[in-house]
């Protein structure tokens, strides 16, 4: 966490409770420092979001991004701005427990001047993004169209940027499989971004029904499916924080294979001899 | 284990596994829904031990073919139960780690099984998928910039041989 404090605090008076963050207490309307024995059942995330967290006297900068074990922060402050950055960390309440919980951490801070030069390199994402959109179809000759409106077969494997979802936080790429074909999609897990993708069947124009559920496991989320000719979509659910997929030129992974069945049993077939 | 990282010198070990992985019929939007984790099939795992003094990392490479097998590697570290896993590009899962800490580990290759909503007595249909992989497993070691020609990258194998009481180097 980041205060912004109105004055210079001594190194002295840190420790005093005139300086200390305060937490909110779920209505027991105490404001008694930051207090680490105070258990969250919830855990750390609702904690950070505001609802249990510290809070400061004047401007307070609670969280940051998520990255794997790490939590990355950056922000611009005026010259002769005083700061001062907190670590905490909530602890399951351990009644009776006479033991003490330890955390270790790393703690890096760099610092720069917002010139323009410094910022070009951190701002140019925001104005020259060059990472392509997600596709809203499969349906077209760069994926399912062929020649002679056949379905062909392919394998793509890219990034798309998401910053630009606004308002709807999930995407949904339409497909249609002219004859039964064989369908595996992968997405990669992301440093800041939690999603599930979502295989649905297209019952009519607003009806669909759900066949898979890929959630991370590990360091990806999969669809394996071998469908009916039908209509269907892909929906990227995301989960995360609105704040971390607005951040400039955000993107995710994906990689994408279709191929019919006909097709996919001969190519079997070949890994049968091969084998 | 020790056969793959002798033959590791030497190329990728091929491994085909007829019918290994299965599908799993599902009527769209009828519950139970069926969930990523429970489709998860193990296709190989085999138990090695980095000694504190073998100094070594490791390199492993995994090829399969993306649509039919969508093979994945990763090592877990037995006692801390941390899970490492290769990137994949293309057709390929790489995962290099530079020094691995003493310990056990279990070298892990998955899969997950096909869900499908096509009618199991169709003619046409791929019940199940055969695996086709070519597995890399190689122990490295850092050379220092000032141990010129000295010592190489390549680790010293120790095979215990333990029904004949002997050990290979």
């Amino acid at each position: 966490m980041i205060e912004v404090l109105e004055s210079d605090v001594e190194l002295n008076d840190i420790r005093s409770s005139d300086h200390s963050p305060r937490t909110h207490h779920g209505g027991s309307g105490s404001n008694s420092g930051l207090d680490p024995s105070r258990g969250d059942a919830q855990g750390r995330d609702t904690q950070i979001q505001g609802s249990q967290g510290p809070s400061c006297k004047s401007v307070c900068l609670i969280g940051g991004e998520k990255s794997y074990n790490e939590m990355q922060r950056v922000f611009e402050l005026g010259a002769r701005t005083y700061f001062r950055i907190w670590l905490f960390q909530q602890v399951p309440d351990r009644r009776g427990s006479s033991s003490s919980s330890c955390a270790n951490y790393q703690l890096f801070v760099t610092m720069k001047t917002a010139g323009a030069d410094n910022m070009a390199s951190d701002t140019s994402p925001q104005f020259r993004c060059p990472i392509e959109e997600l596709p809203k179809s499969f349906n077209s000759p760069r994926f399912l169209e062929g020649p002679d409106a056949q379905q062909k077969d392919f394998h793509h494997k890219q990034s798309y940027r998401i910053d630009h979802l606004w308002h709807n936080r999930a995407h949904k790429i339409e497909f249609r499989l002219m004859e039964p074909s064989l369908v595996r999609i992968q997405a990669p897990i992301h440093r800041h971004l939690d999603f599930e993708l979502v295989l649905n069947q297209d019952q009519g124009t607003y009806s669909y029904k759900t066949l898979l559920r890929a959630k991370r496991e590990d360091f990806h989320s999969m669809i394996f499916a071998e469908l009916e000719a039908g209509e269907y979509h892909v929906k990227f659910a995301f989960v995360s924080d609105a704040a971390l997929m607005h951040l400039p030129c955000q993107s995710v992974e994906l990689e994408a294979a279709i191929m019919t069945l006909d097709r996919a049993q001969a190519f079997a077939e070949t890994f049968r001899k091969t084998g | 284990m020790s056969e793959l990282l002798v033959d590791s010198s030497h190329g990728p070990t091929t491994i085909f596994k007829p019918s290994a992985v299965g599908w799993r019929h599902v009527e769209a939007g009828v519950p139970p829904y069926v969930d990523q984790t429970e489709l998860f099939v193990e296709i190989y795992r085999e138990a090695f031990e980095i000694a504190a003094d073998d100094d070594a990392g490791l390199f492993i490479e995994l090829q399969s073919d993306f649509l039919l097998s969508g093979a994945n590697v990763a090592i877990n570290n037995v006692v801390t139960g941390q899970i490492i896993e290769g990137k994949r590009h293309d057709s390929s899962s790489r995962l290099v780690i530079e020094h691995m800490q003493p310990g056990e580990y279990d070298l892990i290759v998955y899969t997950h099984e096909a869900v499908t909503n096509m009618d199991p007595t169709a003619e046409k249909t791929l019940s199940s998928f055969d695996l086709l992989l070519q597995l890399s497993v190689r122990l490295l070691r850092l050379a220092d910039q000032n141990d010129g020609g000295a010592r190489g990258a390549g680790v010293p194998i120790e095979i215990l041989d333990y029904s004949g009481g002997s050990a290979h180097t």
